[in-house]
């Protein structure tokens, strides 16, 4: 039994009219416990919106997604707390992911408030903190005394502090420099083996998938092209959309 | 795919996007420095602490009781024996009814525009919050509301309940909440949509937090400033109703009444038109200069774009 | 064609940028590299006078034979846009929402150009065909926001271009786009570069992306020219190792038969981050993230040649093509 598996998954926003218009279409997945698991996708390929759906902040209209082998509506109506607790996501923009009115402090314990309604001690969080590669030195600070990098660590500390299972990551990495992109992507491998998480990333990047991911879905208007094991599909696509993709993100790789 | 790279190191003085560059180092929600506050913040503030206290002093000390009248000393001039500023056809001190009309006007503009303050933010909350359908339906309610004659509604409701700082209180609420809503809902918006809202989702935080805890603070500044623009028009539009006659009534003193009363002495005593026309003027004058000061410090803008936000 | 000279730019105290030599010829692409805070912007916007208002510039900017230095406000802004076009980070922000699209092109072109009115519209149709966006008479009446990211970006090039520039420069135009797209616009600069022998000048944080696009390559960190060569030759060979750390950081898609390989595999990263403005140490500035540190780092680095087109500034660099460090350079 997968962890997570959608069959049939249709999903469109609320303000989008049309019988048969889904921005996300036709769904079929199944992601096994502990694997790391890259979408890939150009702006508007619905990546970013699967994962929203996944994770249980967007309800889809049709299909079925389970989590653990119970639906996500069972979860959402009978446990949300746990589905929370169980699953976490992390944003593309560090900056926008931070209330820029609230302390690294206040942020940080948010979740453990919300979710086990009860207030963390300094030491916890100070610990949290060290698990991403920060010092507890960055609590009093707010967001704009930080640096990008710095603040997506702050994200992942704090999607990390309830004990996720499932780590979903939307686009992490591109709305940094190369140089901390390297960093980031190293805390997510090294949190990943650490704790057994199974990881979920979204990018447009091939090159950044090709690192981290074991597993690839290359979606297009709503829909999965291509899955399967990352070096399957990267040495050898069977959709030339995925070429495409390959060869785009092969024109801007120093190594290949 | 939309958030750029403005990271380490210089981004406050970097002009990553606009050509502008050199953005000013005030706007800083957190720590700015007092050395460096705008002149039109400290002369607004001067005003405006002028008025309060004038008021405030009035509950307790007056030159002579301002409704008392002395006819031997009626339209006396400015800078007679006892009365500086001279006194009206019925021999009342002028300063001490200045004074008594700052009260009135303090009491009225501060009631009226902080609980259209209130519930003007809620609504605009309650509808950049709610679901398409809703807020649709919301915001025309609120743009209808927008396009309301506010005279009208202060002259109606005063023919309908009777003239009085009441009408004056409620009409002024009734004309600014929808532009309180209206100014919320645009911004609250651009704040739901950013990625630390959908954060508080996923470690289940309910809408109504959100909206409390994450959207309020984020446009309080903007709702500060728009506090002291509106609290200046609301001592305006009580001047106004005053002086229409469906405001403050006798013997409550009021600026509006003031001058209504000096109207047909234009030509004997001008002065009586005189002072509570330059009252009406440095106090407008000193809400907005505060408003305008406060903008430049607070400015909700500069500091989501020191956060990357917009 | 562009020739800087011991360019200076100062805010309060602080050097921004520190630049001894740097010049670029005409139809040559010249990348500049480096991390957000490492200057390589200002250096960029220096060149067109867009810094802050606070920020004061010394020594020589010389362009087709005029100094760019010290000029004023306006006789900048009219070369700005007519001789040296500039192309920003992000399009849906450099372009007015509320303007159609056909204006805002005609405006670049009004504002710089004496054409007739009919003219206008023939150049605005033309520019928009040059930058290879489809249908370019029905985009006339579009407004931005019905445009993609990557047919935005097209815009504001065609904008930069419209009065046939000599000189483009392009502060990470790509980096908001898709990876797919991305290649599109960088194809579109390299033609147009080729094209009407227009220089270029392309700041990116990501050496992948010089690659595809420059010649040339300036890695800039702390206001600094570091390194400075032919692209392929320093990324095949960088010998700052600030260029170094910068080539491993970049994951790049590994050859297919080292996919499995590199997956899970830790990038080496250059640790720590860009220091505050005003906080670089002294001597080499990369000092502190740096693994290759010597007791000389202490003192400014002197230039040294690997050849006589590729020089870089370390006191410790990578070893040369003999095997030997690059000899120092004493004479400068």
């Amino acid at each position: 039994m997968s962890l997570v598996e959608a069959r049939g998954l249709n999903f469109r926003y609320p303000s989008v009219r049309g019988a048969d218009v889904w921005t996300v279409h036709d769904i079929d997945l199944a992601i096994e416990r502990g694997a790391s698991v890259g979408i890939v996708g150009e702006s508007g390929s619905g990546k970013s919106t699967l994962i929203r759906i996944l994770c249980g902040l967007l309800v889809h209209q049709e299909g079925t997604v389970q989590f653990d082998g119970r639906s996500l509506g069972d979860w959402l109506e009978r446990e949300p707390r746990e589905l929370r607790r169980r699953n976490q996501i992390v944003f593309q923009s560090p900056r926008r992911s931070l209330d820029p009115r609230m302390t690294i402090r206040k942020s940080l314990m948010q979740p453990v408030l919300a979710i086990e309604r009860r207030k963390p001690g300094e030491d916890e969080m100070t610990g949290w903190l060290a698990q991403v590669g920060l010092s507890g030195e960055v609590l009093p600070r707010y967001p704009h005394q930080l640096s990008g990098g710095q603040l997506q660590r702050v994200g992942v500390a704090r999607a990390l502090s309830v004990g996720p299972e499932v780590l979903y990551a939307d686009e992490p990495t591109s709305a940094l420099d190369v140089s901390v992109q390297a960093q980031v992507l190293n805390l997510l491998m090294d949190i990943r083996a650490e704790l057994g998480l199974t990881l979920v990333m979204v990018s447009h990047d091939l090159a950044v998938i090709s690192r981290v991911c074991e597993q690839v879905i290359v979606m297009k208007d709503g829909r999965i092209v291509e899955a399967g094991p990352m070096t399957e599909v990267l040495s050898n696509p069977s959709e030339a959309y995925t070429a495409d993709l390959i060869k785009a993100a092969r024109a801007v790789s120093l190594i290949a | 795919m939309s958030e750029t790279t403005h990271l380490d190191g210089y981004e406050t003085i970097e002009p990553t996007t606009s050509p502008a560059g050199g953005r000013s180092s005030l706007g800083r929600m957190h720590g700015f420095r007092v050395g460096k506050l705008p002149l039109p913040l400290i002369l607004g503030a001067v005003l405006v602490g002028a008025f309060i206290l004038i008021a405030l002093v009035s509950f307790v000390w007056t030159p002579h009781d301002p409704t008392a009248m002395v006819v031997a000393d009626r339209l006396l001039p400015p800078g007679s024996d006892g009365y500086l500023f001279g006194t009206d056809k019925f021999g009342r001190d002028v300063v001490s009814q200045l004074m008594v009309g700052a009260r009135n006007s303090l009491f009225v503009s501060l009631l009226s525009t902080s609980v259209a303050l209130v519930i003007g933010a809620l609504l605009g909350l309650l509808t950049a919050g709610a679901g398409p359908r809703w807020r649709n339906l919301l915001s025309r309610l609120v743009d209808a509301g927008v396009a309301l004659p506010g005279i009208l509604i202060a002259l109606v409701l005063a023919t309908s309940t009777g003239p009085g700082n009441r009408a004056a209180i409620v009409a002024i609420i009734v004309w600014f909440i929808p532009t309180v809503a209206r100014v919320t809902i645009g911004p609250a918006r651009q704040i739901l949509a950013l990625d630390f809202v959908e954060a508080a989702y996923a470690y289940g935080r309910s809408r109504w937090y959100v909206l409390l805890h994450h959207v309020t603070p984020n446009i309080g500044p903007l709702l500060i400033v728009l506090g002291s623009v509106m609290f200046a028009a609301a001592i305006l539009i009580e001047a106004a109703l005053a002086f229409l006659g469906v405001g403050a009534q006798p013997p409550t003193a009021s600026w509006g009444r003031l001058l209504q009363e000096s109207q047909p002495l234009l030509e004997a005593a001008p002065a009586l038109m005189f002072f509570p026309g330059v009252a009406i003027v440095l106090t407008v004058l000193g809400f907005n200069l505060l408003g305008d000061g406060l903008r430049t410090l607070l400015d909700p803008q500069q500091a989501t774009r020191n956060a990357g936000l917009l | 064609m562009l020739n800087i000279s011991d360019l200076r730019v100062t805010i309060g105290p602080h050097t921004i940028v520190d630049i001894e030599n740097l010049s670029v010829a005409s139809g040559t692409r010249l990348g500049i590299v480096g991390e957000s805070g490492s200057g390589k912007t200002m250096t960029a916007m220096s060149i067109v006078g867009l810094l802050p208002d606070d920020a004061t510039v010394s020594g020589s900017i010389r362009f087709q034979d005029r100094e760019l230095v010290g000029l004023s406000d306006r006789r900048m802004a009219e070369i700005r846009g007519r001789d040296i076009g500039v192309v920003f980070q992000d399009p849906a922000k450099a372009l007015n929402p509320m303007m159609r699209i056909g204006r805002q092109v005609a405006e670049a072109i009004r504002l710089h150009m004496d054409l007739p009115a009919a003219k206008v519209r023939d150049r605005v149709v033309e520019l928009l065909t040059q930058v290879h966006l489809p249908d370019a008479a029905g985009l006339l009446r579009r407004y931005p926001h019905q445009l993609s990211g990557g047919q935005q970006q097209r815009v504001l090039i065609a904008m930069a271009i419209a009065c046939d520039p000599k000189l483009l420069i392009a502060d990470e135009p790509t980096t908001a786009l898709d990876v797919t797209v991305q290649n599109g616009i960088l194809d579109l600069l390299r033609e147009l570069s080729e094209a009407r022998q227009m220089a270029l000048i392309f700041v990116s944080h990501d050496l992948g992306v010089i690659q595809a696009i420059s010649d040339t390559v300036a890695v800039v960190y702390g206001g600094q020219l570091v390194e400075y060569g032919p692209t392929a030759r320093v990324i095949a060979r960088p010998r700052h190792r600030y260029t170094q750390a910068l080539v491993s950081a970049n994951p790049g898609i590994a050859e297919d038969s080292q996919l499995a390989e590199v997956v899970n595999r830790r990038l080496e990263v250059i640790p720590g981050s860009v220091p505050a403005l005003g906080a670089f140490p002294a001597g080499c500035r990369f000092r502190g993230r740096c693994a290759w540190e010597v007791e000389a780092c202490s003192a400014d680095p002197v230039v040294s040649h690997d050849e006589a087109d590729h020089f870089f500034k370390c006191w410790n660099p990578t070893a040369s093509v003999g095997g030997e460090k690059g000899e120092l350079d004493v004479a400068r």
